[in-house]
């Protein structure tokens, strides 16, 4: 039980990647948050729920831009389990008409990623910070970290955007010795993080040309435990060799 | 459940301080480890464990600067494990010099040892990991070949040529389910164990560029307060997490550990 | 002529590379040294009406004749202000496991000995000088991953890397700065084999770069003005690879 006394909070939105996280911190121990923006996820984490008694709080998410939502909705877990260790943003969405996406789409796919996250986490902070204690991850697409073909150009911003914010927060908030880092996630078997031309994002590793969202829930918990402590500000680049550098 | 449950790994430079807390966790989490060093008194430091789990640790002497030497490490274990799953390159040498004063030899000593002895040791134990069509190559790196930092230009360049030869291997593996990885770490806190000097190497000033004020001086200062220094408890995590299953889908990926004081975008 | 009174040095393996860079800080305004392994590079440079100097070098990595060389070099016009490295070799192509250890080992010191012990010896004139401009030029497979490059060519062209940002760090006290340039493929210059076809750029109408696209690069870091920069690394690839 390697999560055995931690409270994770999981925003998960547009991939079936948060599930994954919640399921592994579940099975090591963990208390978790679940945040889900549809009905089909509310499903799996009350399934997940009736395995775990107690230990999980699925809560319904209608929109990522909102930030009263997402406050409200750390008020929620705050008051379930009077604390919070872990933060994992899973928030993407697919562009509708890439590459040439009208006003609209742009602020949608800007705010949905960007605003996500950072609304996300922020509402923990406060507790973190008196914690003296915080493991934060933010996944993040391979098209944030460099050229993919047929990426839409809002959504490479936004992902790159997470790679900064991580940073930033990495920066900021070492001094309560909490640690921020971001996975810049390729082809997944879900789809969800490759916004590209068919194939384009696949990986190199022979039976594993696209990564299972264990891999994904594997990366965060690496990054996610105590001995974690001296990495952070680091973009992990989760992409089967596609991209190296 | 254990991560290396039944995984046999070979630890080049295995009597190395990283290795020697390394092989604790290594052990804890199911694993056999075959310790591969230059001579004898490495050893030494692992002793205990070693007394502890004779069935699960073996040593070899051997230099990753022999190919021979290589084959045959790996010809040992998997005679005495009977497989190869994991093979974890720690050997380095920082040589000395800046530009101007370096020694050719401890250039070409450095070069031999840190990046030249990746490819030896795994041409060595390929045709064992592709009968299993599994594998995870761990390089063991360093912040000094990646950021501004004062290190002698025989560490700094060998170093980032280690960076780039996993990646070339990531690439030449992947087909046989083999991921190359490798870490770069800033300082590490070694003070638990006493300094071996290292085959080779001469008495030298740091270079002239360098900073003053011990082993956790940075330009970048570390972001987390009291803390100059990785231990080797943090290092051994990342170790588990790139040799376990668990990093499936990362390859030719170089992890950073260094407490924020360089962050790639 | 933005480097009108400045002494340059262009150490070349014999690509079309280091050529352009002499032209290029020739036309300048620049005196230089052209130290290459390639006698008929000279033949483009008049020396009677030019400040120029052809030294002929049969092996970067002899550290006896490259003091010599050296030595001569720094005489001609003075002390240095500009050194530029391109340096390379072609490595044989193959299986990774099944080159032999003497061509691997061949190719890995020809690329990073090859630079390295050039600049042992001509640094020291900058340093005397107390300022200057070192530009490394290495090649886009020491950056990422490129299918098919061959792992000791790979491995070599990452050090360069290494070497960049340790000399711009430990002699920026010197006000010398010093900068890499990873190019991708270049027209008139040697590519590792083995990646052939995983090096094209995505520009539609230049997909290869020119020697010319490098030396205006090394423009750029030479100049005056980009006394700011220093232990980075340009990826000059025509987008074949974006960080």
């Amino acid at each position: 039980m390697r999560f055995q006394d931690k409270v994770a909070v999981i925003a998960s939105g547009g991939t079936g990647a948060g599930l994954a996280c919640a399921r592994r911190f579940l099975s090591e121990g963990a208390r978790v948050a679940l945040y889900g923006d549809t009905e089909e996820l509310q499903k799996e984490a009350l399934e997940l729920e009736a395995s775990y008694p107690g230990r999980l709080l699925a809560i319904r998410i209608r929109d990522y831009r909102n930030r009263e939502e997402l406050t409200a909705a750390a008020r929620k877990a705050l008051k379930e389990f009077g604390t919070a260790d872990i933060l994992v943003t899973a928030i993407t969405t697919k562009p509708k008409n890439a590459p040439e996406e009208d006003e609209e789409e742009y602020q949608r796919i800007l705010h949905t990623i960007l605003d996500g996250a950072l609304y996300s986490v922020q509402p923990y902070m406060d507790t973190l910070i008196n914690n003296r204690y915080g493991r934060i991850v933010l996944i993040s697409s391979l098209a944030g970290r460099t050229n993919v073909p047929g990426a839409s150009p809002a959504y490479a911003a936004a992902h790159a955007g997470l790679g900064g914010m991580a940073r930033n927060i990495g920066c900021t908030m070492g001094i309560y010795t909490i640690t921020a880092n971001c996975i810049a996630a390729g082809a997944l078997e879900d789809g969800s993080y490759d916004d590209c031309a068919p194939g384009a994002c696949d990986g190199r590793i022979s039976g594993r040309e696209k990564g299972r969202l264990s891999d994904v829930a594997a990366a965060v918990e690496y990054l996610a435990a105590d001995l974690a402590s001296w990495t952070t500000g680091e973009t992990l680049d989760l992409n089967g060799g596609r991209f190296m550098t | 459940m254990k991560k290396l449950e039944n995984r046999v790994a070979v630890f080049i430079g295995g009597g190395s301080a990283v290795a020697s807390v390394a092989l604790k966790y290594f052990i804890a989490e199911g694993a056999s480890v075959l310790q591969v060093d230059v001579a004898e008194p490495y050893f030494e430091r692992t002793r205990d464990i070693r007394e502890e789990f004779p069935n699960r640790i073996h040593t070899f002497l051997g230099a990753c600067t022999s190919q021979e030497d290589m084959d045959q490490a790996m010809a040992a274990c998997e005679e005495q494990f009977g497989r190869i799953d994991i093979v974890c390159n720690f050997a380095g040498f920082h040589g000395a010099g800046d530009v101007t004063s370096v020694l050719k030899s401890q250039w070409d000593l450095a070069m031999d040892v840190t990046c030249l002895g990746i490819y030896r040791s795994t041409k060595a134990a390929f045709p064992y990991l592709k009968k299993n069509h599994y594998g995870r190559i761990m390089n063991f790196a360093s912040i000094g070949g990646r950021a501004n930092r004062g290190v002698s230009i025989t560490y700094a360049a060998s170093k980032a040529a280690a960076i780039g030869l996993t990646r070339s291997l990531a690439l030449e593996l992947a087909p046989y389910g083999i991921t190359v990885n490798s870490m770069a770490p800033a300082s590490l806190d070694t003070s638990a164990f006493e300094r071996i000097p290292e085959h080779g190497s001469i008495p030298h000033e740091p270079p002239k560029g360098a900073l003053t004020g011990g082993p956790g001086a940075t330009r970048g200062g570390s972001f987390i307060p009291d803390r100059p220094l990785a231990t080797l408890d943090e290092i051994a995590h990342a170790l588990i997490f790139l040799c376990s299953e668990d990093s499936a889908f990362l390859t030719g990926d170089c992890l950073d550990i260094n407490g924020g004081q360089f962050m790639q975008p | 002529m933005r480097l009108e009174h400045k002494v340059a040095a262009v150490a070349s393996s014999g690509g079309s590379i280091g050529k352009a860079c002499a032209q290029a800080l020739l036309k300048e305004g620049a005196k230089v040294i052209l130290l290459s392994k390639n006698p008929s590079d000279f033949s483009e440079f008049q020396e009677k009406e030019q400040p120029f100097l052809g030294l002929p070098v049969k092996d970067f990595t002899d550290e006896e004749e490259i003091k010599e060389k050296a030595a001569e070099a720094v005489e001609a016009f003075g002390s240095l202000d500009v050194i530029v490295n391109s340096i390379t070799a072609v490595p044989e192509e193959g299986v990774w496991n099944e080159i032999p250890e003497e061509s691997w080992r061949e190719t890995f010191t020809q690329i990073l000995t090859g630079n390295l012990i050039p600049l042992k010896y001509l640094v020291p004139s900058l340093v005397e000088k107390e300022s200057g401009r070192i530009v490394i030029v290495s090649a886009l497979p020491g950056r990422t991953g490129v299918p098919g490059s061959q792992f000791a060519y790979t491995a070599a062209h990452a050090g360069l890397g290494g070497m960049v940002r340790n000399i711009a760090t430990v002699f920026g006290k010197h006000s010398i700065t010093c900068n890499g340039i990873a190019a991708g493929q270049i027209e008139g210059q040697a590519i590792d084999p083995g990646a052939e076809g995983s090096l094209a750029g995505i520009l539609k109408e230049k997909t290869i770069g020119t020697a010319q696209d490098v030396a205006n690069a090394v423009l750029y870091l030479t100049d005056e003005h980009a006394a700011w920069n220093t232990g980075e690394t340009l990826d000059l690839n025509g987008g074949r690879y974006m960080v």
